[in-house]
């Protein structure tokens, strides 16, 4: 059985009207000499519209760099196995680290500061019960963030902590909706057509 | 002597003879897929749009055709997302078909061409997903595996959505 009679009979047993209309089908119409005249008319507008493809269209690479890049990169992983097995370990400089708890401390302040100001939530007020200063949390966050150098990511999480409860950025689920249809054919369609495969 | 798609894609990997290879892969595909896009639209210049806008996606992107699926199931992939994509903005414009057949009983003397028009009306009911399903399976008698392939949906889920569709359709075929 070949796979059109496999589609009819599959279509027998639910759809019998469908199956009755499959064995009448014929191609649709299509103007005289159309296809005789595609070909040059497609080459006129690719040409056209995508311009003429050249050598530089593309990503260039030096040439045979994809013959050596296998052996290269063989060469390259033995000898970082090599001094990985050596025995000696290289520690990243105190200013590397430093400057990433720095980096980590001043982006977690920006998101704090962004959380507060775009949601204008209240703070809550210290009650001073510590006995070590009644600052309100506004001041510790305004603080925080001038010297966020000064602070562990531990410190600032804790701290931020009780600002992120309160805060409320429920999106209601037709605005994600409107949102994907909007966006919806520059999401999917254009580069999963080609890049699949 | 018929050409292989190893034969396009080496004709176009060269500047000097890119174009050569490109009009061979169109000799060889062309009336494929445009009867394949044609089933998505009721009119030959909606379905010309469609091709064009196709061939110049495969010409943009061709040379990055990594060989792992056959040459014509990538092909095909391209020209029934640029149909499906089509369809969108047909819709997003507030566009529909003028020509719409009304339903009705069909009788035994009514021609191949009323009957095609009526189903294409029915097929216009489908959601976009199932008629792609649909046209895949009715139209160009694809095996599930291989539009399993195209559409990146597992072979049970495809058959489920055909079935819907061949359902859908009868129902309107029979009112």
């Amino acid at each position: 059985m070949n796979r059109r009679e496999d589609i009819v009979k599959e279509l027998q047993d639910a759809a019998p009207i469908l199956a009755a209309y499959k064995a009448t089908e014929s191609l649709p119409a299509v103007p005289e000499n159309y296809f005789a005249g595609l070909e040059d008319s497609t080459m006129a507008f690719v040409v056209a519209e995508g311009g003429q493809w050249t050598a530089t269209s593309a990503v260039q690479v030096p040439e045979r760099y994809f013959e050596q890049l296998e052996d290269a990169v063989m060469a390259n992983i033995k000898a970082q196995e090599k001094a990985g097995t050596s025995g000696k370990t290289v520690r990243l400089s105190i200013g590397y680290t430093l400057f990433a708890r720095m980096a980590a401390a001043a982006v977690l302040a920006g998101i704090l500061v962004l959380t507060i100001f775009s949601n204008r939530t209240a703070l809550p007020v210290s009650d001073c019960q510590d006995g070590s200063a009644c600052l309100t949390q506004e001041e510790i966050y305004n603080y925080m963030q001038q010297n966020s150098h000064e602070f562990g990511v531990e410190q600032i999480q804790e701290t931020v902590a009780p600002a992120l409860e309160q805060t409320t950025t429920a999106i209601a689920t037709e605005e994600i909706q409107d949102y994907l249809e909007q966006e919806q054919l520059y999401l999917e369609l254009d580069d999963a057509s080609t890049d699949i495969f | 002597m018929p050409t292989t798609d190893g034969e396009i894609l080496e004709l176009f990997k060269h500047p000097d003879t890119r174009e050569k290879g490109f009009r061979l892969l169109l000799q060889t595909y062309q009336e494929r897929l445009y009867y394949h896009v044609r089933r998505y639209v009721h009119h030959h210049e909606d379905a010309n749009d469609i091709l064009q806008n196709t061939f110049l996606k495969i010409w943009k992107s061709l040379h990055g055709f990594r060989g792992d699926a056959g040459l014509y199931t990538w092909l095909y992939r391209i020209a029934s997302n640029e149909a499906l994509s089509y369809l969108q903005q047909q819709k997003k414009r507030g566009i529909v078909p003028i020509d719409s057949v009304q339903t009705g009983s069909s009788s035994d003397s009514e021609s191949a061409e009323k009957m095609a028009a009526r189903l294409q009306y029915a097929l216009d009911s489908l959601p976009d997903k199932q008629k792609q399903v649909f046209i895949m399976r009715y139209y160009d008698e694809m095996p599930y595996e291989q539009m399993a392939a195209i559409t990146d949906t597992s072979v049970g889920a495809l058959k489920a959505s055909y079935h819907h569709a061949v359902k859908k359709i009868e129902q309107i075929l029979t009112a």
